[in-house]
Order: structure tokens, then C-alpha cells, then sequence
């Protein structure tokens, strides 16, 4: 499974007050006071948004995204996530605009889950994903993941075992839920659970999400 | 005669699965995150990026030059005060996201910084009014008490983290047409707070849609537009384009909401047999820079000699909002632990001393021998009489194990609601209410109030909800949703089957009181009867519409006094926790909650087991791991994201165990928040009775537990 932790684990950005956009925002800001105790020990200006990508940008690029088996073409900026460019972006680079807004953002920064989305059959976070580094490979979200106007198996349990409440962390747990499920019918109750660990819900759906996966696995390992 | 739920129940009280599910799994249910209209535009806000300060001065110049942008909206401009990191300055729109950002960089903002405080404890020093409450001699009482305890406990502010952040689309149809898609659990009041804002409420003839189908979570902290849903409106009507503002994760954790924090310290006396005699409090909380953190104490238990001097004070962050059952679950994580800490200095079984001390007036003389059945439930299935031990487990190694239980109580009446519901002649049914689903499964509720009164099944209804175009319904808060819905649809249902009664009557040789609908026909006494399709036929060209209001529920009892048969409020709910503490490393880890709901009339079965599972887990949350941290050097939050702000992940879930207490003679309670209530105090005193010593302050991270367990 792809997902560690992050709440264990070693942290991926110093715990200084500071997220990347309000660190970055702060930096920007002209003029600060001399007083503002903030503008020191900041780090080193120059890891900006405005290096531009080798070779391409930093204006908006014209890129071709396979997602759920159909050619998207979207102008986005190198800098652009992959969630951001599918949830945001189709309508202004398509003809015949795709709405994919179901992978949700929430905490914009690999530690919840809710962007889930799946490249080549792995699940990865959307949300720290470039647009541009996806370009040539499978790209599955949650409104591929049923078949024939059917719902996948584990849709279906999510439904049926009320496995959400308010719904918008639910993509992620089922792209993670299917993703594990596909690669290993029969996954054990602990072994759903790891792969379901990093995905945070608020409303309190653990339980029955779990539930609805053990569910769903009994249906794949009976198909096969 | 009132109006009252049908005997013979065959919906309400069975499982109904969401409707809207498939659309959730699907990615398909459109939430205002999910907005694009033609033309959008993305706005984003310049906030303070310092605890406090004053605008010293301001240009927006540069960036309203910059590419995309397409309006601008100043909040605070030069002399302005910024009360806390996060606080409003400036508002942008343009074509991207990106843009948006890259423009607010190019804002010019000189700030004055100002002192700030960041610890409510620092704050608390520094003195203050506090409200005194005080009932007879607390000092005499105490002295004569045969156990007196002292004790020190706290929970800190925590915040919503509403997965969906707050915001809205706004989007001008006409100079005096705005229709706004809201994350918001109040359509009517975000509607109205718009067009009673200084900014509209000149526009003449304004009319404010507010649409909300989905949200992704409140908990209490979307009431109304908000400050920047008002930023958002004003920059689509500056740019004449829809406008998207939905708040940044870190944002979200500033300015969308936070529980106050809880200090309390404690001295209480009980007699030897088991009796409250004192309680002596002195606390303090913070709701931010001008919030108050008021929380009910003692919580349930209401000895008569007692004292509290309670002291609001401010910090320089951002104010609170109501967060599930507001202020009990501050009120019970400290008397609940007083009550454990009492009871194991008697030697009292913790579960008998809180029977005891249950009052026996008011409320809670109803309440008591539901307490005292939830109790002998929840002891039983966490195995209380063969597994709790008295304080500290004595057994070797490091994993110590532990019981805890914790009482709660909460209103739930029914809120002001209306519905309409219609009934056309081809027999399709549309049911209206300015309601909505916060994911509590208000969507599910309302065809199957409908169709339990209309004889149909589930399908058969649509209802229509989610809009402030529908009929008016209060904000989803106080659990009052489901009582003011349920009663609103089923009057207006009633009424509606009332005026098609009338139509079909004739028909049948019958009188209207000698009608029912059942199984989708009308039938009538003398055997005759008509299928619901062909009875609807008979409406000719017009549809019905009955109107039903929460209110049409009340009735006057014999002394005049105003109740509800179809509703009531006031539930009480009691919770069991079996932990395991590892005295080396000081994790905590929950292995089983038993939770034990009272609900009145259960509505929708598998629905409301869900809200209490989901309030278990929120408590658990807020026992282990929430906390929002103040950098005391700069007075920013130091975890303002999701993996610092830390919430449980499906490792840390244990076995969750629900079991609801049905009493449909009660009618119709909210379940939404009482379940969010105990569970963090029944952890703290199993953590407690594993360990050996009160930890005290939530939340229970390894540091500290070993910082507790190194004073014993």
C-alpha cells in the first residue's frame, strides 16, 4: 500500500507556524516591519514558485491526461496538481468539458487521504501530484471506478453499510478501499485497515467504511 | 385531536440506507467545493500574519495588476486592528487559483506588531471579573465531608475541521439576483445573512438563493455567510462573474471555528455513603480573542452547597463557534473525573455514586431510570463487574488496562421547521423544507417521514431540500433537525392525506374517518378500496398541498402547558471506555467504547446508530490527540494542517459497540450531539483506572502520560 502514516512519521515540512502558502505569502509581503520578528529564520528565498520547471512553463502548458480510459487536454501551469488541474481546470482547456470533482481537496498536503486517486493501479494523493508528471500514464478517480453504469463493489457496501456520513472523505476511502481490495481480494481485516489508515473522516465513519470494505472483499474473492 | 405518529409503525424505526449514497460514492454529489460555472473566478484572502498588529499602511496597487485579477475588496484598510493570525485584510479575485495567490503576494501591508497574549493560563493571571454562581456555605460543607479530593483538569480549544472548508459560489444572475452555493448547515439564515448585510441591504428588491444539496461538515460551525462568503458575493458583484472562495486548510483551522478551552480546578466532598455534598470550582477557558468559553459545571450532578467562579478570557486567536453539543463536553470531561476521583477515595463503585447522585427534580426525574438502565447495559457489555479494578492495575508489565464511564445529557427538541408536501394527480409526491443534510441524513428523513404517513414506500416520495427556495427551516444546530423535520413533514403529509381523503371518499361509500392508506392503496372500512395511483387520478387537473409547521405538533395538557406528542427533548446517554495504557512509552490506546444512546423514537435506524458512531469517534479525537497549539514566541497556530493537528486514523479506532434505547412515546429527539459528549470523559477515567494517577489534561498525548505517571 502507498500510504504511511504521515502523523507518524518523520515530518515532511518543519513544524514552524508557517504552511507552505502562508510561509510563501509571508515572504511576499513588502515592506514588513522591521519589528515583525517573522521574516527571520524563515529559510532561503529562492525555493519560490518562480524557478520554473526545466523545460517547460511557467506560463500554462497545453498537457493530454489519460483519466478512466478517456484523453483529457487541459492548459495548466507546471506548477498545477494533478487534483487541482482535474477538479479546475478541464473547462478551460476542453471542448466537451469533463467535470471530475470528486476527488476532494482538504488538506492540500498528503495527509488526509480525500485526493486519492489511482496512477497505473497504485494509489497516490493527488494533491501532491504535478499535473504534468502524470501525462502518459492511467489516471483512475473515483467517477471511473464503476463499470457499465455499475457501481463497484465496494461503492456498493459504502452504500449499503452507510460507511459515509457528510460524503466528502468518502472518494478517498473508497479509492483506497478499491485499490487495496483489487490488488488482494482477500485482504484481512487488519490489512483494509492499514490501507485505509490514511484517510481521515470527521464525521466519525471508520467503523462502518471497514466494515463496508470486509463486505465488499467477501463479493470480489466470491467473483473470482 | 393532536397529531400524533401512526400506531403502527412500518418505516420509522426500520434501516433505511441514504439516498443520497450512490451520488456520494460516485463523486458525483455536487458540494459548493465542486462549484464550476462558466466564468469563474477563484478568490483568495490576505490575513494577518501576526497574533496582533495594526495596518500602518496599505497599496494594492501592484496587485490588482497583476495577470487574471479581476477585483478586489478591502476588509480592514490603515489603522485597522488585526486581533489574530489569520485575520482579514484583503480579498482578491482572479481567472485561476494561482493567480489569486500570486496577487496577494504583490499586496504592499506595512503592520505595527503589538503585544499579544497566546496561554489562556498567562491570561488567567493576569486577573479578570469572574461570574460567581454560589449556593449555601461551600467551606462548611467541605470541612464536614467524610472525602474531600482536589484536582486540576483541562481540555484545550480544539477545532471544527470541517472537511469541506467554509465558503461559497456566488453568483449574480441579475443586479438584484444572487444565488450563492453554500457550505453551510443553515440555507435560510446564510440567504438572509447576505441580504441583511451593510454591503446588499441598500440593493432594492434583492433576492438571495442559498443552495446547499451537499456539505462536507459542520459540527456547528456553519451557521452563515460568514465573513468571507460576504467577501466572496461582493468581489462577483465588483467582477460581474461567479466567484469561488472556499477557505485553505490552514485558514479553515484560524478563522472557521474552535471549541473553547476548559481549566478547572476542583474541590469536592462526598459522605461516606456515597453523597455529593460540595463542589468548589474555579475556572477559565478562552473563545478567543472576544469569544466567551462558557461550559456548564457541575455537569448533570447537582449537590446543593456549591461554588463556581468562572473568568472568560482572551487570546489572540480565533473566536469559537458552537461545536457539537456546546460546552457539555467540557462540563462532563471535568465533573465526570471528579465524580471517579471522588468515588475511588470512598471506595464506592464509580457507577453507584453516580446513581446516587443523579437529582431527582426536573428533567433528570425522567432521565434517571433511563441513566440507571443505560448504566446496567453499558456495565454489562464492557464486562464492568469482572474487569474493573480499583484504581491502578496491579497486574506486571507495562500495558496497563483500564475502565471508565462517563453520563451525559442534552435537549434535542424539535426546531422551527416547515414543509409542504404535494400530492399530483399522476401520484407522484414532492415534499419541501428549507432543511438540510449535514450528513446527518436529513435527505433520507424526509421521504420517509412522508411515506410512512402516506402508505408508500421510501421511492416513491421526493424530497426536495437543501434550498433556502423551499419552505423555512432552521439551521441544523442543538440537534433539533430531526425532531422540527420529522414533525413538520409528517403534519404536512397528514394534511395533504387529509384533502385526497376528501376527493376519494365518495368514491368509496366511505366517510373520510374511515379511510387509511396502507401499503400503497386507500382503504376504507367497508372493504372497498383504491390503489394510491387510481386514488390520485381523482384529484382531476389539481394537485393537493398540505403545509405543515413544527408547531402544528404542540397540544395543551390538562394545566395548559404547551407539549408535543410527536416530539420531545431532553435525552441522557452514558458511555463505557476499556483502554490500555503502555506505562513505558505512555500510548493510549481505546480497545472498546460501548456506547449507549437514548433517542426517543428512532426515525432511521442504521442512520442514527451512524451519528452516534461518528460522536464516539469525535470524542475519542478529543481525548487523544486534538489540540490546537499557540506559538508562545509568535502567537501563530503551529499546526494548523492535518497531519500536526493530529485525528484519528482507522488504526486507532477500536471496537465501537451502540445500542439505542428506544422509547417512541417520547417521540422524536435529536441524536447529533449527546453520543459527541462522554466518550472523552469515560476515556480519561478508564486511562485513569489503568495508570493509577489522574492525568487530568486532555489531550492524553505519551508526554502527558508519562509526565503523570513521574509525580506518582
Amino acid at each position: 500500500m502507498k500510504k504511511k502514516d504521515k502523523r507518524r512519521g518523520a515530518p515532511s515540512e518543519p513544524s514552524s507556524g508557517f504552511s507552505r502558502r502562508n510561509f510563501i505569502q509571508t515572504l511576499g509581503i513588502a515592506g514588513v516591519s522591521a519589528t515583525l520578528p517573522l521574516a527571520q529564520g524563515c529559510g532561503a528565498p529562492g525555493s519560490g514558485p518562480d524557478v520554473p520547471a526545466e523545460g517547460i512553463g511557467p506560463s500554462a502548458v497545453e498537457i493530454a491526461l489519460n483519466v478512466n480510459d478517456q484523453e483529457v487536454r487541459v492548459q495548466v501551469e507546471p506548477r498545477v496538481t494533478l487534483l487541482d488541474a482535474l477538479r479546475d481546470h478541464l473547462k478551460l482547456g476542453s471542448a466537451d468539458p469533463v467535470d471530475l470533482t470528486g476527488s476532494k481537496r482538504v488538506c492540500d498536503r498528503g495527509s488526509c487521504g480525500a485526493c486519492t486517486m489511482m496512477i497505473d493501479g497504485r494509489t497516490v494523493y493527488s494533491c501532491t501530484t504535478l499535473a504534468v508528471e502524470a501525462q502518459g500514464r492511467k489516471i483512475r478517480t473515483v467517477e471511473g471506478l464503476g463499470k457499465d453504469g455499475k457501481l463497484h463493489p465496494v461503492q456498493e457496501e459504502f452504500v449499503e453499510c452507510d460507511g459515509l456520513m457528510c460524503g466528502f472523505c468518502t472518494p478517498g476511502f473508497i479509492m483506497s478501499g478499491a485499490a487495496c481490495l483489487e490488488k488482494k481480494p482477500n485482504a484481512s481485516r487488519d490489512e483494509i485497515r492499514a490501507a485505509l489508515d490514511g484517510n481521515i473522516c470527521r464525521c466519525g465513519t471508520q467503523t462502518r467504511a471497514l466494515e463496508a470494505c470486509e463486505k465488499a472483499a467477501r463479493r470480489m474473492k466470491g467473483r473470482r | 385531536m393532536p397529531y400524533q405518529w401512526p400506531a403502527k409503525r412500518t418505516l420509522i424505526g426500520t434501516s433505511v440506507p441514504r439516498l443520497d449514497g450512490a451520488l456520494k460514492v460516485t463523486g458525483k454529489a455536487k458540494y459548493a467545493f465542486d462549484r464550476n460555472l462558466p466564468g469563474l473566478l477563484h478568490a483568495k484572502i490576505l490575513r494577518s500574519p501576526v497574533a496582533h498588529a495594526k495596518i500602518l499602511e496599505l497599496d494594492l496597487t501592484a496587485a490588482e495588476a497583476m495577470p487574471g485579477v479581476k477585483a478586489s475588496h478591502v476588509v480592514k484598510t490603515v489603522g485597522g486592528e488585526l486581533r489574530y493570525a489569520g485575520d482579514e485584510i484583503v480579498a482578491l479575485a482572479a481567472e485561476t487559483e494561482e493567480q489569486a495567490r500570486d496577487a496577494l503576494r504583490a499586496v504592499k501591508i506595512k503592520y505595527d506588531v503589538l503585544p499579544f497574549e497566546h496561554s489562556e493560563e498567562e491570561a488567567f493571571k493576569k486577573g479578570g471579573t469572574p461570574k460567581v454562581d454560589e449556593a449555601g456555605n461551600v467551606e462548611e460543607a467541605l470541612s464536614k465531608a467524610d472525602a474531600v479530593i482536589e484536582g486540576t483538569y483541562s481540555a484545550p480549544v480544539i477545532t471544527h475541521v470541517c472537511l469541506e472548508t467554509h465558503g461559497l459560489v456566488a453568483w449574480w444572475k441579475a443586479d438584484d439576483e444572487l444565488v450563492v452555493y453554500a457550505s453551510t448547515q443553515a440555507v435560510h439564515n446564510t440567504a438572509n445573512g447576505i441580504k441583511s448585510d451593510a454591503l446588499f441591504k441598500g440593493i432594492p428588491n434583492l433576492k438571495v438563493t442559498c443552495e446547499t444539496p451537499f456539505m462536507g461538515g459542520g459540527f456547528g460551525s456553519k451557521f452563515g455567510p460568514d465573513i468571507q462568503g460576504i467577501i466572496a458575493c461582493q468581489l462577483a458583484r465588483k467582477a460581474k462573474r461567479p466567484v469561488k472562495l472556499m477557505l485553505e486548510r490552514d485558514e479553515e483551522h484560524w478563522t472557521g471555528g474552535n471549541r473553547p478551552s476548559a481549566f478547572a480546578k476542583v474541590k469536592a466532598g462526598a459522605t461516606k455513603d456515597g453523597r455529593l455534598t460540595a463542589f468548589d470550582a474555579v475556572t477559565f477557558g478562552t473563545g478567543g480573542h472576544s469569544g466567551s468559553a462558557e461550559f456548564p459545571l457541575p455537569y448533570i450532578y447537582a449537590p446543593e452547597t456549591r461554588r463556581r467562579k468562572h473568568t472568560n478570557v482572551a487570546v489572540n486567536a480565533g473566536d469559537r463557534r458552537a461545536l457539537r453539543a456546546p460546552g457539555h463536553p467540557q462540563g462532563c470531561i471535568v465533573t465526570e473525573q471528579v465524580m471517579d476521583d471522588l468515588a475511588d477515595k470512598l471506595g464506592l463503585d464509580p457507577l453507584d455514586f453516580r446513581i446516587k447522585n443523579i437529582p431527582d427534580a426536573g428533567l433528570f426525574k425522567t432521565l434517571k431510570p433511563i441513566y440507571e438502565k443505560e448504566i446496567a447495559l453499558g456495565a454489562e457489555k464492557i464486562g464492568w463487574k469482572k474487569n474493573r479494578h480499583s484504581r491502578g492495575d496491579q497486574t506486571p508489565g507495562p500495558i496497563k488496562r483500564g475502565l471508565g464511564c462517563a453520563l451525559s445529557t442534552w435537549g434535542g427538541g424539535a426546531g422551527q421547521a416547515q414543509a409542504t408536501c404535494t400530492i399530483h394527480p399522476d401520484g407522484s409526491v414532492e415534499v419541501a423544507i428549507g432543511s438540510q443534510d449535514l450528513g446527518t441524513g436529513t435527505t433520507t428523513l424526509v421521504p420517509l417521514v412522508a411515506a410512512e404517513i402516506l402508505g408508500l414506500q421510501v421511492k416513491d416520495v421526493t424530497g426536495k431540500l437543501g434550498s433556502s427556495i423551499y419552505p423555512p427551516a432552521g439551521g441544523s444546530g442543538g440537534s433539533t433537525s430531526c425532531g422540527g423535520v420529522s414533525v413538520a413533514v409528517g403534519v404536512a403529509s397528514m394534511k395533504a392525506l387529509a384533502l385526497l381523503f376528501e376527493k376519494v371518499a365518495p368514491k368509496l361509500d366511505a366517510k373520510v374517518a374511515d379511510l387509511q392508506a396502507s401499503g400503497g392503496r386507500i382503504l376504507a372500512t367497508n372493504g372497498k378500496s383504491l390503489s394510491w395511483k387510481q386514488a390520485c387520478a381523482m384529484l382531476g387537473q389539481q394537485p393537493v398541498v398540505g403545509s405543515g409547521d413544527r408547531k402544528d405538533g404542540d397540544t395543551k395538557d390538562d394545566q395548559g402547558k404547551i407539549v408535543s406528542v410527536m416530539s420531545s427533548q431532553g435525552v441522557g446517554g452514558a458511555q463505557f471506555a476499556d483502554v490500555s495504557v503502555d506505562i513505558e512509552t505512555g500510548e493510549v490506546r481505546v480497545n472498546k467504547i460501548v456506547a449507549v444512546a437514548d433517542c426517543g423514537m428512532v426515525m432511521n435506524r442504521i442512520l442514527c446508530e451512524s451519528q452516534v458512531l461518528g460522536g464516539v469517534i469525535g470524542a475519542l479525537n478529543s481525548a487523544l490527540f486534538e489540540e490546537r497549539r499557540l506559538d508562545p514566541k509568535t502567537g501563530l497556530m503551529l499546526n494548523p494542517d492535518l497531519e500536526w493537528y493530529k485525528l484519528a486514523g482507522h488504526t486507532d479506532i477500536p471496537e465501537i459497540e451502540v445500542h439505542l434505547l428506544d422509547y417512541p412515546e417520547r417521540g422524536v429527539i435529536g441524536i447529533g450531539e449527546p453520543p459527541y459528549i462522554p466518550g472523552a470523559a469515560a476515556i480519561a477515567n478508564a486511562v485513569t483506572n489503568a495508570i493509577g494517577v489522574r492525568v487530568g489534561d486532555l489531550p492524553f498525548s505519551p508526554r502527558r502520560i508519562l509526565n503523570a505517571l513521574a509525580k506518582k
